[in-house]
């Protein structure tokens, strides 16, 4: 593999299942996945079907969506429509915080491809598709183990990598395929479902998208049988998971493959992490726990929601004593605003007002009341969940740091130091620019970009924030350069 | 032959196209009954079931849609 690639650091609390020889290999190759796990196991629709069901296999992508159902669906219309279906392993993984499925990739790349060979086996699959976001290391990966599989003749179904465009609604199942077919990376209009083939599938076909960590695990379980497979976990969640468990301090996340269920306060524990001021559980759509909560919350859907939370792609943040929660908010809040793809009203305005009203607070000028009345205008009002898991991202918060809350509003900011403890991409993109001197209060901006722009009482322009401009709204800021009558308006190039 | 019953066991719900509304707010003006605007002028609904005294106004929201954002459909029983 080329040298360039970082990997990431693998622990297991209980048996290694995904993570069986990592502590030996820095990434199994054909040979080495053989020794490790054993042949490509054939297996039957039915009996594959049957075993999906028994252990209750469920996405690992976050919405948790039963496997059987979606492939008798998938299959259901391959009967009626005559068209063999497509398997799509999504391995796009948009959220920071999440890197398990960019480290199967990388480092056990065969277990995922294993998964959905034998599924395309199985189902007369037409074409198998790994899609990838462009940039990340499953880029360099994935082809070379296709590679290695090619040679020796290991798959019976085609396969090719698709590089999708990363953004974080780029992985959301009906954007990914619109991605596949060549078209741009956004959520449909109406919800498509996959399974049915045409306008929402991969060339018209009955489509099969599962996340890259779901795959792995049905290669697992056909190689364990439902019984041996469900030993570790709870007796409704059975198998293991793979959690993303982020470090303060400019320290590389840790993937930790547990069993289903494992407190996580021992996770935390394993990784050498303290649980902090706060625990972020299910990544930048999920939501905060008090760190007493979760110390004792089991990491399994149901222990996730008993705590008010969710399990989402299982990824786990902490917010170290000593760091100022609002600005961590802020700052991700306004990433998470300019993540939108900018198709729906309610959260291209409500996004960015969320992170507005969220900057007032910290800066002691606003109220969480202003913050929760923006966050819930975009609730259930768009094509995809962005608006809604944004909503329980910063409400959440509101709730876990409301001490916080209270000393912002009250004395402008809690003393404690700004941090950069959430992973976030390096912003990327150009800002506007004003020139003061020149700028006359004509005021034409802020109707050209008023996603970009409001006036102050005396009619000069304020930006609606500091964040750099999305691709959506790039026309929009043009227009309003090209529109200052004085000239004082600028976008400088990125 | 036999005969099929005329019913209308079936609702008509509205649904909004979130992707293709731009806030024009006809819609909220002509139906107040179900729908608002928010402060940037995108409708909220506040019932998406129509009840039959409404149907006629919630057809003529959904006709005056200049972008044909604003459906009425037959809901799933």
């Amino acid at each position: 593999m080329s040298a360039g690639l970082a990997v990431t650091e693998v622990r297991r609390l209980g048996p290694a299942r995904l993570s069986a020889g990592l502590d030996r290999w820095e990434r199994l190759d054909l040979a080495a996945h053989e020794r490790t796990h054993g042949p490509l196991p054939r297996v039957s629709q039915e009996a594959l079907l049957a075993l999906a069901e028994r252990v209750d296999l469920r996405g690992r992508g976050g919405a948790a969506f039963p496997f059987a159902r979606k492939a008798h669906a998938a299959l259901a219309a391959t009967q009626r429509g005559g068209q063999a279906p497509v398997l799509v392993v999504n391995a796009t993984e948009g959220e920071p915080p999440s890197v398990k499925d960019a480290t199967l990739l990388t480092r056990t790349p065969h277990l995922v491809l294993d998964g959905v060979s034998l599924a395309a086996a199985a189902f007369g699959a037409a074409e198998v598709v790994v899609a990838v976001a462009a940039g990340s290391p499953g880029e360099l990966s994935v082809p070379a183990a296709l590679d290695e599989r090619a040679r020796a003749r290991r798959d019976q179904v085609p396969t090719r990598t698709v590089c999708v465009p990363e953004r974080f609604v780029s992985g959301e199942s009906g954007a990914l395929v619109r991605a596949v077919n060549g078209r741009d990376a956004v959520p449909s209009t109406r919800p498509v479902r996959a399974a049915e083939g045409g306008r929402g599938g991969v060339r018209g076909r009955p489509t099969l998208l599962c996340n890259a960590e779901t795959w792995a695990q049905l290669a697992l379980l056909v190689r364990l049988g439902a019984d041996g497979y469900a030993v570790v976990g709870t007796p409704e969640e059975s198998g293991t998971l793979l959690v993303t468990v982020n470090r303060a301090g400019g320290r590389a996340p840790v993937v930790v493959e547990i069993p289903a269920g494992a407190p996580l306060g021992i996770v935390l524990d394993a990784c050498g992490v303290d649980p902090g001021a706060g625990v972020l559980v299910g990544g930048y759509h999920g939501g905060w726990l008090r760190p007493e909560v979760a110390e004792r919350t089991a990491l399994s859907r149901a222990g996730l929601t008993a705590a008010g939370g969710v399990l989402g792609a299982a990824s786990v943040a902490v917010l170290p004593q000593g760091v100022c929660a609002l600005g961590e908010l802020t700052r991700v809040a306004g990433w998470l605003a300019g993540e939108s793809v900018g198709q729906c009203g309610p959260c291209r305005r409500g996004l960015p007002e969320t992170a507005a009203a969220l900057a007032a607070l910290t800066r002691g000028s606003g109220s969480p009341e202003e913050v929760r009345h923006a966050a819930a205008q975009g609730r259930g009002r768009g094509a995809c969940a962005h608006p809604d898991g944004t909503a329980r991202f910063v409400l959440s918060g509101l709730t876990a740091f409301a001490d916080e809350v209270t000393a912002h509003q009250q004395h402008g900011g809690c003393g404690r130091r700004p941090g950069t403890s959430l992973p976030l991409p390096e912003p990327a993109g150009t800002r506007l620019t004003l020139d003061w001197s020149r700028c006359d209060a004509h005021g034409l901006c802020a109707s050209l970009a008023p996603d970009l722009l409001t006036l102050d009482p005396h009619g000069y322009p304020v930006f609606r924030t500091d964040a750099p401009i999305a691709p959506w709204q790039e026309s929009q800021a043009r227009r309003a350069v090209a529109g200052c009558p004085a000239l004082a308006l600028r976008l400088p190039r990125a | 032959m036999s005969v099929v019953p005329f019913t209308r066991s079936r609702e008509l719900a509205l649904r909004i196209d979130r992707i293709a509304c731009e806030g024009h707010g006809a819609c909220a003006e002509l139906l107040p009954e179900l729908l608002s605007l928010d402060e940037w002028g995108f409708p909220i609904v506040h019932r998406a079931a129509v009840p039959p005294e409404l149907a006629a106004h919630a057809r003529r929201a959904v006709a005056a849609c200049p972008v044909l954002a604003l459906r009425l459909e037959r809901g799933r029983s």
